[in-house]
């Protein structure tokens, strides 16, 4: 393999290498520089190890030129072909985010360092462009100052070569009227995007330029105004820009409002942009138009060896033929073979712009598709075919365009089978350099892989996107702004000028120039290497696997979707990125802080056990069944029983066997009180008491009515005493008849007062007069109750001296006597029974007379005695039960 | 036996039964003779209450003479402002009423607690220690030490320690302690008291069984 030594790095580089390898310096061999002419070079005989998809297309080109050459004139086409990928290509009906991968875009390097060219603003869908302005003036004018458009508005089925065959006659020379500044403006755009030198071109390849220019020439007398604004202040190619225009689709060119431009030079300038050739600013030397026209033919083709001997090249309509099948392998065309003529070499003009859709359709303009269409198309063009391909005849002997299954567009790279013919060094050496660079280099995407599948998006067949009709249908109206060549659009002659202006203008197309980051496929800049950066160095990842990387699309994707989320609700449905996804005035909020508590394990376990603790407290425990038998009832019962039994035993026996020991102290007050006196008697007990207060008031009473002959008063504190009092007359035996009683009887020996009501008060009121209270030789307090035994006394006290002189004898129940004790002590009561102990004692010296007291004294002492046992065993049992508890502790 | 002695003494036997039934548990029959005598004993109240008080009064209202009919209708009045309070829109008409009986009582709790209490306790306990016996100085004593150090046990007057704890003072403490076995001497002494009214009541109730049994038996 040769080697180049880089005069930069002085490095040694393969020669089939643009650039260095090493320090991306271009290799100033094999560059063409402005003004130079490149060399020509003939090579069919590399047609044979040309790769399959490149033949399929070219043969399917073929085909269809000769479908088209039989179809009559203004049928449409109606193809059943399958949509051709690459056709879809040109449409570029997707998005803006479909753009070329990088691993197309890295063969040819030299288009990553084009100028981006000014971003076009989106054309107007209702207005027409600047472009079809001119043609609505050019309407008003005489069919002779027609311009060579008006032939291009043809019927259906009108070939490209046609109208430019058609425009020959009567256009002059392309030399000779437009002269070779303007000739050469364009020409030298397109040759400066190539980055070799041209080869030498035939002078004959050039005639049907002439005659195109001489043509738009001759037609165009009036030189329209020429925006300047919108076009570089270029003398000789200001005439031209609006066809620079086409291929750029600038959009300011659109908006402006330009009139017909009759000039040639204008109307050749869509030339530029046909290779996406944008340039306008770029003074182009002079150099023979001839020489020129080539030129950017060899950058479409790529011309990467121009220095190398051209073989017998048959003719420049031969080199180009290939390049049919690029553009609309699916249009119908005559036969490659069969012109031999100059229009033979521009029927793959006409293919480009030879759409897959059927001519009958109306084609809507598409605005300003070529930007990417032709882009891949520079692409395709400076790693494809040179323009001094073989000739058609030499593909179609190899019997190798022959369509196989799959369109030819499914295929396109498939380089294997070049990259075994490098093994073989004749061929190798003839070999042009972009078809080594091709076959040499390894980013070359293979058929099927994951990279292919912009491709086969491109592919699709544009009916959303209606495909840009290039040129008016109608005569003497303008051509949309649209690319000169429509690749995408089947036949232009027969498009509707209304459908133009009535499409939509594509998503992709609008958002075009709000993307300065996507690289405009503008004038290609004479220095097509001006970012070294972005060379592909052989040593680097490949490009297209770096496009593979998913970091990349999501990226991209993602700030896609998240930047212009499209409404879907409310009066703004349709509309994208109306509303910020960022809330208005978020900044502004206050910092959320979390509610969530921050606890420690320790924390949430005490938390827990908080929780079950509620919840214990909470929750009802299990009540116990309670035993029929429990041993407390059941000491009740035999405590119960045993003092039933023995009581019962006593009383029914009668026993007397309790010592008791008489006190004279009651009987000496008793027998100091005067005979046949009035007793009060004051009944201060309630009837559960009245056996006691009964057995105890006994002896007293009997020895009054025995001894004094004392006649009763009874008053009540309780409304149930006056009862009481004829049951204690009763049971004391004073009311009895004699001799079981002492007869007395009521009214006369004993007085039943009634119930003093008031309490204090009335006790109080009772006492208070002291008449009454006078005459009484003693007062008898019969009670149970503390409290009203204190009331009677204190009443009595408070009486006054002559009522608290009177004897005060108070018969109280055993459970008061503790209470009343004091009053006693302190003389404030004379004498004080303590229930059933002092009667007993009082009875006995009265010789047990009624005998209550003394039948019960036995029965109460074993009571007693009982309960004393009771209560001391019952201590010690509990005693034992804490001793034993504690022990237990202890051990 | 009459036959109302009679049977007067099988409702009497019947009742203590029921009421003895109590030793087994709360029970029907227990608390039928409680109903029982609870009705019998408001009834027989309300009978008396209005047959020896209401009915008394008004017999010997003094018709003759206005100005004691109408001291003796001055309380029927007050006593009928006092219906009033069952009825809440006109129970104000018995305030007035309520608060000659309340005032009127406390008055007479009052001065009769004075005087016939406070007064001759006060002078009971002084004249109880007798110096001039023995007997008397140690009752005297007892008695004394009794009364002083049970109030002393009543005395709740503290003062924070130095160790933060709030303490009585000692000798109030030592005190409170002895007149803590006072408190506990005299509540067993009326313990005992009661034990013994409700065992007299009890051998009251089984002797009046077994007289009737006899006098059934012939015994």
């Amino acid at each position: 393999m040769a080697e180049i030594r880089c005069p930069n790095c002085g490095k040694e580089t393969p020669d089939f290498l643009d650039f260095c390898q090493f320090c991306q310096t271009p290799l100033q061999q094999d560059l063409i520089h402005i003004g130079e002419e490149p060399t020509k070079k003939d090579t069919g005989e590399l047609e044979q190890i040309l790769p399959d998809w490149l033949k399929e297309v070219r043969q399917q080109g073929l085909e269809e030129a000769e479908d088209e050459a039989l179809r009559p004139p203004g049928k449409p086409k109606v193809t059943d072909e399958p949509p051709d990928l690459l056709a879809g290509l040109m449409s570029q009906a997707e998005s803006e985010e479909e753009e070329l991968p990088d691993w197309l875009a890295g063969i040819s390097p030299s288009l990553k360092k084009e100028e981006p060219p000014p971003p076009p603003p989106p054309p107007k869908k209702e207005e027409p462009s600047s472009f079809f302005a001119q043609f609505r003036e050019a309407e008003t004018q005489p069919p002779a100052e027609e311009t060579p458009w008006s032939g291009l508005v043809e019927p259906v089925g009108r070939e490209l070569t046609d109208w430019f065959g058609q425009e020959e006659p009567s256009a002059p020379p392309f030399r000779e009227e437009t002269g070779a500044p303007a000739g050469e403006d364009w020409m030298k755009d397109l040759s400066a995007f190539t980055a070799e030198s041209a080869p030498a071109q035939e002078p004959e390849d050039l005639s049907w330029l002439r005659d195109l220019e001489a043509a738009s020439k001759a037609t165009e007398e009036p030189a329209a105004p020429k925006p300047e604004a919108a076009f570089p202040p270029s003398a000789s190619e200001e005439d031209l820009d609006w066809l620079t225009k086409l291929g750029a689709a600038s959009a300011p060119a659109f908006e402006e409002p330009a009139p017909a431009q009759p000039s040639s030079e204008e109307d050749l300038s869509w030339l530029d942009k046909l290779g996406g050739v944008t340039a306008p600013e770029e003074p182009a030397p002079a150099q023979p138009a001839g020489e020129e026209d080539l030129s950017w033919l060899d950058k479409l083709g790529g011309v990467t060896a121009p220095e190398e001997p051209a073989p017998a090249q048959p003719s420049a309509e031969e080199d180009l033929s290939w390049l049919d099948k690029l553009g609309g392998v699916t249009a119908p065309e005559e036969p490659a073979r069969a012109q031999p003529s100059v229009e033979e070499d521009l029927s793959w003009l006409k293919n480009l712009s030879a759409a897959k859709e059927p001519p009958t359709e109306p084609i809507p303009s598409q605005p300003a598709p070529a930007e990417e269409d032709l882009d891949w198309l520079k692409n395709l063009g400076i790693s494809a075919a040179p323009p001094s391909q073989p000739a058609a005849p030499a593909f179609a002997d190899t019997g190798e365009l022959q369509p196989k299954e799959p369109p030819a567009s499914a295929k396109p790279f498939q380089t294997a089978p070049l990259n075994e013919l490098l093994g073989d060094e004749a061929l190798r050496d003839t070999t042009p350099d972009w078809l080594k660079e091709a076959l040499e280099e390894p980013s070359m995407p293979l058929p099927g892989a994951t990279s292919l599948d912009w491709f086969a998006e491109q592919a699709k067949p544009p009916k959303e996107t209606p495909p840009p009709a290039p040129f008016d249908q109608t005569p003497g109206k303008p051509a949309a702004s649209t690319p000169a060549f429509d690749f995408s659009s089947g036949d232009s002659s027969a498009q509707d000028l209304d459908a133009l202006f009535d499409v939509e203008m594509p998503e992709w197309l609008k958002s075009e120039p709000e993307k300065p980051e996507t690289p405009q496929p503008g004038p290609v800049s004479t220095q097509p290497f001006t970012e070294e950066g972005e060379a592909l160095a052989p040593v680097e990842l490949p490009s297209w696997v770096q496009a593979m990387r998913p970091v990349d699309s999501a990226i991209s994707g993602t700030a896609a979707s998240v930047d212009m989320v499209t409404e879907r609700e409310g009066p703004l449905a349709g509309f994208r990125g109306v509303i910020p996804l960022v809330p208005v005035g978020s900044a502004l909020r206050p910092k959320a802080f979390s509610l969530k508590l921050q606890a420690g394990e320790e924390q949430q376990a005490a938390a827990a056990l908080l929780e079950q603790m509620i919840a214990s407290e909470t929750a009802a425990l299990p009540s116990k069944p309670a035993a029929v038998i429990s041993s407390q009832r059941a000491l009740r019962w035999a405590l119960s029983a045993l003092f039933l039994l023995v009581l019962t035993a006593v009383l029914w026996l009668g026993l007397q066997t309790m010592p008791i020991h008489p006190s004279s102290r009651l009987s000496d007050l008793i027998a100091s009180l005067p005979d046949a006196s009035p007793v009060l008697l004051v009944v201060d007990y309630e009837p559960a008491f009245a056996g006691e207060l009964e057995a105890s008031a006994g002896p007293l009473l009997d020895q009054l009515a025995l001894s004094k002959h004392a006649i009763f008063d009874f008053v009540a504190t309780s409304p149930n005493g006056a009862g009481l009092v004829e049951r204690l007359m009763l049971h004391t035996n004073l009311s009895k008849p004699f001799p079981a009683g002492l007869g007395y009887r009521a009214g006369e020996q004993y007085f039943n007062l009634g119930f003093l009501p008031g309490g204090a008060a009335g006790a109080a009121g009772f006492v208070g007069d002291p008449q009454k209270l006078s005459r009484y030789a003693a007062i008898l307090l019969l009670t149970d109750n503390v409290e009203t035994s204190r009331t009677w006394i204190e009443q009595l006290e408070a009486a006054g001296p002559e009522v608290a002189g009177k004897p005060l004898i108070v018969v109280s129940s055993a459970q008061a006597a503790p209470m009343l004790q004091p009053y006693a002590a302190s003389g404030q009561a004379n004498l004080l029974v303590n229930g059933l102990y002092d009667a007993a004692k009082y009875e006995a010296l009265n010789v047990s007379r009624p005998g209550l007291a003394r039948a019960y004294w036995d029965a109460l002492g074993f009571g007693l005695m009982m309960a004393v046992l009771a209560i001391v065993i019952g201590g010690a049992w509990n005693f034992y039960l804490r001793f034993r508890e504690k022990h237990a502790e202890t051990e | 036996m009459p036959l109302i002695e009679f049977v007067s003494a099988i409702v009497g036997f019947v009742l203590t039964l029921m009421v003895f039934s109590y030793l087994i548990g709360d029970n029907p029959l227990f608390r039928f003779a409680v109903y029982l005598f609870v009705g019998v004993a408001s009834g027989y109240a309300a009978a008396v209450i209005v047959n020896d008080i209401l009915l008394a009064r008004l017999q010997s209202l003094p018709l003759g003479d206005p100005a004691l009919l109408v001291i003796g209708l001055i309380p029927l009045l007050l006593a009928a402002t006092l219906l009033a309070k069952l009825f809440p829109r006109i129970s104000w008409l018995g305030n007035f009423a309520m608060a000659v009986l309340v005032g009127v009582g406390a008055a007479t709790a009052i001065g009769g607690a004075l005087t016939g209490t406070l007064i001759p306790q006060a002078e009971a306990a002084v004249d109880a220690v007798d110096p001039r016996s023995l007997t008397g100085l140690v009752g005297g004593g007892v008695m004394l030490l009794g009364t002083v150090t049970t109030l002393a046990y009543f005395q709740f007057g503290a003062k924070r320690a130095a160790d933060g704890t709030v303490k009585r003072n000692a000798a109030v403490e030592a005190l409170a302690w002895v007149g803590r076995v006072f408190i506990a001497v005299t509540l067993g002494v009326v313990f005992a008291g009661v034990y013994t009214a409700a065992l007299t009541a009890l051998i009251e109730r089984l002797n009046s069984l077994i007289l009737f049994l006899k006098s059934i038996l012939g015994l």
